[in-house]
C-alpha cells in the first residue's frame, strides 16, 4: 500500500518548487522590463558600455530599483566630472528623465567602477561637510590663541587705504596665563559697548549675538547663537549676562573668551517680575512714580520698549565704532524701480533666517578697488552671501560681484561662525505677495550660488497659493498709525507696541504672517497712492520694529 | 585694456581656495596676452567688462591633460553667450609646461583655442545688442540650462539664435513697442508642442513682470525641426508669437513713469539730462564730447571716487544717505562716443542723484546723459 503521506510530501515538494519557480518568473518579469528600460544604451562610449555591465550586475538591483522610480537614464550626455570627493579618476553623472543623477566613479588606474546615487552622494557629501565644519571650528579655535599675519603676496589689498591691519590678527600671549575680562562688569555700558541681538527666529527660540567688549585696555568681539526664549521680557543686563552664562552652550561662537566657572562677572539686575524666585533684591525701575504721569503701558511693557531702545542704542554705538564689515537694517528710496523688491526679499530672508543681514559692507568690492562695496544679503552664522538681482539685469553680473565680494570677504572680513565666507547656498524659491497689485506675486530665486534673482508674475500662473495682504480693515489700522507717526516720528518703539496692545486683532494677525507681509502692506500704501511715508529712510526700520514688537508682546 | 583674464589673483586665490589646484601667474600671463590678442581678432568685439572672458568653472575642477599639446576646459563668457572654451597650449622646446610651472618661457609656450571654432566665436561676438532673446543679463547658455534642468526641454544655442532677430521685429510690428533692456525674454517654458506649426513657450519679461506668451514655427520646406537641432538653415523656418499683451506691457512700462523719479530740478546743466527711470540697477547712456573718449579711464575714476566720497560721508552718519553698492563703466562696443555707466544705487536715495549730476556739469564731459 502506497504511503499517503509520501505522496503528500512529494506533492508538496513539487507545488514548492512550482510556487518558487512562479516567485522567480514574477521577478524576471518585473526586472528585464525595468532594466531594458533602464539600460537602453545604442552608443559606442565604452565606458558607458562599462558603467551599464557594472549596473547589470546582481549587487545593484537595489540601486537599479531606485534609479527605475525616476524613470530611464540619458546615457548619451554624461556630465564629467573631476572633484575633490573623489580623487582617484573622474566621475561621470548620468541624469535621469527627472533630472535625479547617479554617478559613475571610475578609478584611474584600476578601472574599478563605483555607483553612487543621489541620496548616496548627499548622505556622502553631508558627512564630508560635517567633517569640514568640526576642522574649521577647530581651527578658529586654535586661530583665536594665536598670532597670525597675512604674508600671501597675492594680497597686496592688505595695503589699501581703509584696509590697514585687517590681513593682520594678534592676540595677546597674554590671554594664554591670565584672562583681562574676568572682572568685566556686564551693566558698565562703557565695558560692554556695544551689544546686538542681531535676530530673533525659528518660532520663538533661537538669537544670534554679538559682544563688543572693552577692559584693562583690551577690545574683543564675542559672537555666539543661543536657543532663548524670546516671549521672556529681559533686559539688556540680563540677556547678557545669560548669553554669557551659557556661552560654553552657544551653537557656534568661539570660546576663546570663556571664563573660569568660578568667575562670576558682575551683574546688576534692574528688575524681576513680582514674585519671580531668579534673583536677589530686585529694583523698582526709574520713573513711574510720585506725581509722575501715569504711562499708558504695563510694567512688562514698559520693559520691553526699553529693550528695543536699548538694542537700537547698541547698533548705533556698534555702527559708530565703525567696524570694517558689518550689515544694517537700513534701506533706500521706494519710488525707484526695484527697492521694493529688494526690501521684500531681504527683509523675508533677515527675519527668517538665522544670523541674516542686508547692505554687508567689504573693503575694496568697491567700484574703485579701494573703498567698501555691499553685499545685499550676508549671513554672519553659515557665512552665505547673497546679490540680489532683477531677472533683466540677470546672473551674469550678479554672479560677477558676489565672487568679488566672498573672495574679499574671506580677506577682510570677521570670519562668520562658519569659519568661511560662500557663495549663498539652499536658498528655497519664495513666492512673495506683490504690494501694489492685487494680481502679481513676486517670484524669487536662486538660479547660482550666490545669485538671487526677482521676477514678477501673475497669481494666476503661481504654483503656490498667493499669500494674501492684510485684510483691508486692519491695513487700513496700521496705515492710519503710520501716518499719525509722521507728524511726529518720535518714541517709536513706545507708540508701536501701545498701538499694538490697543489693537490685538492686528497683532494677532502679524504674529501669524509671513515677515515680508509687513512691508509688503505698508508698501501698499504708497504704491497706491496713499500715503508718503515710504519717502523716508526709517520705514523699513519702522517696519522692523513692528515685527519685533508684535512677536515679542 | 581688458584682457580675458583681467585679476589672475583672483584666479590663483579662487582655484587654490576653491579647488585645491594651483596655477601660476605666470603661466596665466603667458595664456593671456596670446589668448586675448586672438580672441580680439577673430570677434572684432572690445572685452568691455572686468566678468567677460575664460571663466573657471564653480562647480568643479576645470578638466586638464597633459601632453606633447595639453588642454585645459574653462568657460568663456562672452557678452551674451557663456561657450565652453578648450584652450590649448604646446611648446616649441618639446617641453610639457603644467599650470602651475613658474618658470615659462612665454616664446616658447604657444597657446590657442582649441574649441569653440572661430565661426562661433564670430557668430555670438556679433549678436545684436537690443533684441528679444540675447543680452548679457541672462546669458543663452543660462536660459538653456535652465529649459533642460527644470522644464525637461532640450534646446540648442543655434536653434534660438535663428529664432531672436525675427521675433524681435515681430514683437515690435505686433505691439508698437520698442524692444530695450527692459523687455526681454528671460526664460523657455513648456509646453512644446511638435507638428507642423510647432510652439514652445517664452516667459517674456516686461520691466520685471513675467508674461508667457507662445513662440510658433513653421518650415517652408515642411521639415519640422525641433528646439534642440543645431546648423539648419535659418531661413528656411518663419516663427512669430502668440499671445501678446501690448496693453498690458505698456501698463508695466508706465508704471512708475506716473511718479516723478527725481524731486528736484537742475537748471542750467552743460550737458542734455533725461532722466527715464531710476533703478536699482541703474543704467546710464553718456554721449561724450569731443575728445573724451581717449579720457576714459580718467572719467570713470573720477566718478567712483565721488561715489567713493559719498559712501564714506554717509557711513559716517551711521548710513543716513544710504550707500552705493557698486558702479562700473565702460565704453561701447560699436559706438566710441558711448560712455555706459552701471550703478547698484543700493541704499541711495534723490540726494545722490543730484549730487551725480552735478558732477558730470563740472566734468564738462557729456553731450548727454540718458537714465534708463
Amino acid at each position: 500500500m502506497k504511503n499517503p503521506l509520501k505522496k503528500t510530501g512529494r506533492l508538496g515538494i513539487v507545488l514548492m518548487l512550482v510556487f518558487g519557480l512562479f516567485l522567480s518568473s514574477c521577478k524576471k518579469e518585473i526586472y528585464p522590463s525595468l532594466k531594458k528600460d533602464l539600460l537602453g544604451y545604442q552608443g559606442s562610449n565604452p565606458i558607458v558600455q562599462d558603467v551599464i555591465a557594472e549596473l547589470k550586475k546582481p549587487q545593484h538591483n537595489e540601486l537599479l530599483r531606485r534609479l527605475g522610480q525616476h524613470g530611464s537614464i540619458n546615457w548619451n550626455d554624461p556630465k564629467i566630472l573631476l572633484t575633490t570627493s573623489f580623487p582617484d579618476g573622474l566621475s561621470m553623472r548620468f541624469y535621469s528623465a527627472d533630472s535625479n543623477y547617479f554617478d559613475a566613479r571610475i578609478n584611474a588606474q584600476t578601472k574599478a567602477i563605483q555607483l553612487l546615487d543621489r541620496t548616496q552622494l548627499q548622505t556622502e557629501a553631508a558627512k564630508a561637510n560635517a567633517q569640514m565644519q568640526q576642522a574649521s571650528i577647530a581651527k578658529a579655535k586654535q586661530m583665536g590663541r594665536k598670532t597670525t599675519s597675512n604674508t600671501d603676496p597675492n594680497w597686496p589689498l592688505c595695503n589699501q587705504p581703509g584696509a590697514e591691519g585687517m590681513c593682520q590678527q594678534t592676540i595677546d600671549a597674554e590671554l594664554e596665563i591670565r584672562d583681562p575680562f574676568y572682572d568685566l562688569d556686564l551693566s558698565n555700558r562703557e565695558q560692554v559697548y556695544s551689544f546686538v541681538q542681531t535676530k530673533l527666529f525659528y518660532g520663538d527660540f533661537f538669537a544670534y549675538f554679538s559682544l563688543a567688549l572693552r577692559n584693562r585696555g583690551y577690545e574683543r568681539y564675542v559672537y555666539g547663537a543661543k536657543w532663548i526664549n524670546r516671549r521672556e521680557v529681559k533686559t539688556r543686563e540680563e540677556i547678557i549676562f545669560d548669553l554669557w552664562n551659557a556661552y560654553a552652550e552657544t551653537i557656534y561662537g568661539w570660546n576663546y573668551l570663556k571664563l573660569p566657572q568660578t568667575v562670576m562677572p558682575k551683574m546688576k539686575i534692574l528688575w524681576v517680575e513680582p514674585g519671580s524666585t531668579c534673583c536677589p533684591a530686585p529694583q523698582k525701575p526709574v520713573g513711574g512714580g510720585g506725581g509722575a504721569i501715569p504711562d499708558p503701558l504695563s510694567e512688562r511693557d514698559r520693559l520691553l520698549v526699553e529693550r528695543l531702545i536699548a538694542e537700537d542704542d547698541a547698533e548705533d554705538a556698534f555702527l559708530a565704532t565703525k567696524p570694517i564689515c558689518y550689515g544694517t537694517g537700513r534701506t533706500g528710496n521706494v519710488k525707484f524701480n526695484g527697492t521694493i523688491e529688494h526690501w521684500l526679499i531681504q527683509f523675508d530672508y533677515v527675519t527668517t533666517v538665522a544670523g541674516g543681514v542686508r547692505e554687508y559692507s567689504i573693503p575694496t568690492a568697491g567700484s574703485s578697488g579701494i573703498r567698501a562695496g555691499y553685499a545685499d544679503i550676508a549671513n554672519t552664522i553659515t557665512g552665505d552671501m547673497f546679490e540680489i538681482k532683477s531677472v533683466k539685469t540677470g546672473q551674469g553680473a550678479a554672479f560677477s560681484d558676489i565672487v568679488n565680494y566672498v573672495s574679499l570677504a574671506g580677506r577682510f572680513c570677521p570670519p562668520p561662525s562658519s569659519g568661511t565666507w560662500r557663495l549663498g547656498m539652499g536658498y528655497t524659491t519664495r513666492y512673495l505677495k506683490y504690494p501694489g497689485d492685487l494680481g502679481s506675486v513676486l517670484m524669487v530665486w536662486s538660479p547660482a550660488p550666490g545669485v538671487v534673482l526677482y521676477n514678477k508674475i501673475a497669481a494666476s500662473n503661481s504654483p503656490v497659493p498667493v499669500p494674501v495682504l492684510l485684510p483691508d480693515n486692519l491695513a487700513q489700522k496700521i496705515k492710519d498709525f503710520i501716518k499719525s507717526l509722521t507728524i511726529a516720528p518720535v518714541d517709536l518703539e513706545r507708540k508701536i507696541t501701545q498701538f499694538l496692545r490697543n489693537n490685538p486683532d492686528v497683532r494677532n494677525y502679524i504674529k501669524a504672517a509671513a515677515a515680508a507681509l509687513i512691508i509688503a502692506t505698508l508698501a501698499e500704501d504708497f504704491l497706491t497712492g496713499g500715503g508718503g511715508i515710504f519717502n523716508d529712510a526709517a520705514s523699513f526700520n519702522l517696519a522692523r520694529i513692528m515685527w519685533r514688537v508684535a512677536s515679542t508682546i | 585694456m581688458l584682457t580675458l583674464i583681467n585679476d589672475k589673483r583672483m584666479y590663483v586665490s579662487l582655484l587654490s581656495k576653491f579647488q585645491q589646484m594651483k596655477i601660476s601667474m605666470q603661466f596665466l600671463e603667458c595664456i593671456d596676452e596670446q589668448l586675448t590678442r586672438q580672441y580680439l581678432a577673430i570677434t572684432g568685439c572690445k572685452i568691455t567688462k572686468a566678468w567677460y572672458g575664460l571663466q573657471i568653472p564653480h562647480e568643479h575642477q576645470p578638466v586638464i591633460s597633459y601632453g606633447e599639446t595639453s588642454t585645459m576646459v574653462l568657460g568663456l563668457t562672452m557678452p551674451q553667450h557663456t561657450l565652453e572654451a578648450t584652450i590649448a597650449w604646446r611648446s616649441k622646446s618639446g617641453r610639457i609646461y603644467r599650470i602651475s610651472d613658474e618658470d615659462i618661457d612665454c616664446n616658447d609656450l604657444e597657446c590657442y583655442f582649441m574649441t569653440p571654432s572661430e565661426k562661433i566665436m564670430q557668430r555670438w561676438g556679433q549678436m545684436p545688442d537690443k533684441s528679444l532673446l540675447f543680452w548679457e543679463g541672462l546669458t543663452m547658455d543660462f536660459k538653456i540650462s535652465y529649459a533642460e534642468k527644470d522644464q525637461g526641454l532640450k534646446c540648442s544655442a543655434y536653434f534660438f539664435e535663428c529664432v531672436n532677430r525675427p521675433i524681435s521685429n515681430y514683437f515690435e510690428k505686433s505691439t508698437g513697442i520698442k524692444v530695450d533692456h527692459n523687455i526681454k525674454v528671460s526664460q523657455i517654458i513648456s509646453p512644446y508642442e511638435k507638428g507642423e506649426v510647432s510652439s514652445i513657450g517664452l516667459s517674456l519679461s516686461v520691466m520685471n513682470f513675467a508674461f508667457p506668451v507662445k513662440l510658433c514655427w513653421r518650415s517652408r520646406s515642411a521639415a519640422i525641426y525641433t528646439p534642440s537641432d543645431e546648423d539648419f538653415d535659418c531661413s528656411d523656418v518663419e516663427f512669430w508669437l502668440e499671445d501678446l499683451q501690448p496693453a498690458y506691457y505698456m501698463k508695466q512700462i508706465n508704471l512708475y513713469k506716473d511718479t516723478p523719479q527725481l524731486p528736484f530740478a537742475l537748471k542750467n546743466l552743460n550737458y542734455q539730462l533725461t532722466v527715464n527711470l531710476i533703478q536699482t540697477d541703474c543704467r546710464m547712456e553718456m554721449v561724450l564730447k569731443k575728445g573724451m573718449a581717449q579720457r576714459e579711464v580718467e572719467l570713470l575714476e573720477r566718478i567712483y571716487s565721488f561715489i567713493d566720497s559719498y559712501n564714506d560721508n554717509s557711513e559716517k552718519k551711521h548710513r543716513k544717505y544710504g550707500v552705493v553698492h557698486n558702479a562700473n563703466g565702460y565704453l561701447d562696443q560699436n559706438r566710441e562716443n558711448l560712455l555706459h555707466l552701471e550703478i547698484d544705487i543700493g541704499s541711495v536715495g534723490p540726494d545722490f542723484f543730484k549730487k551725480l549730476f552735478k558732477l558730470f556739469n563740472d566734468m564738462d564731459a557729456f553731450e548727454s546723459v540718458t537714465v534708463d
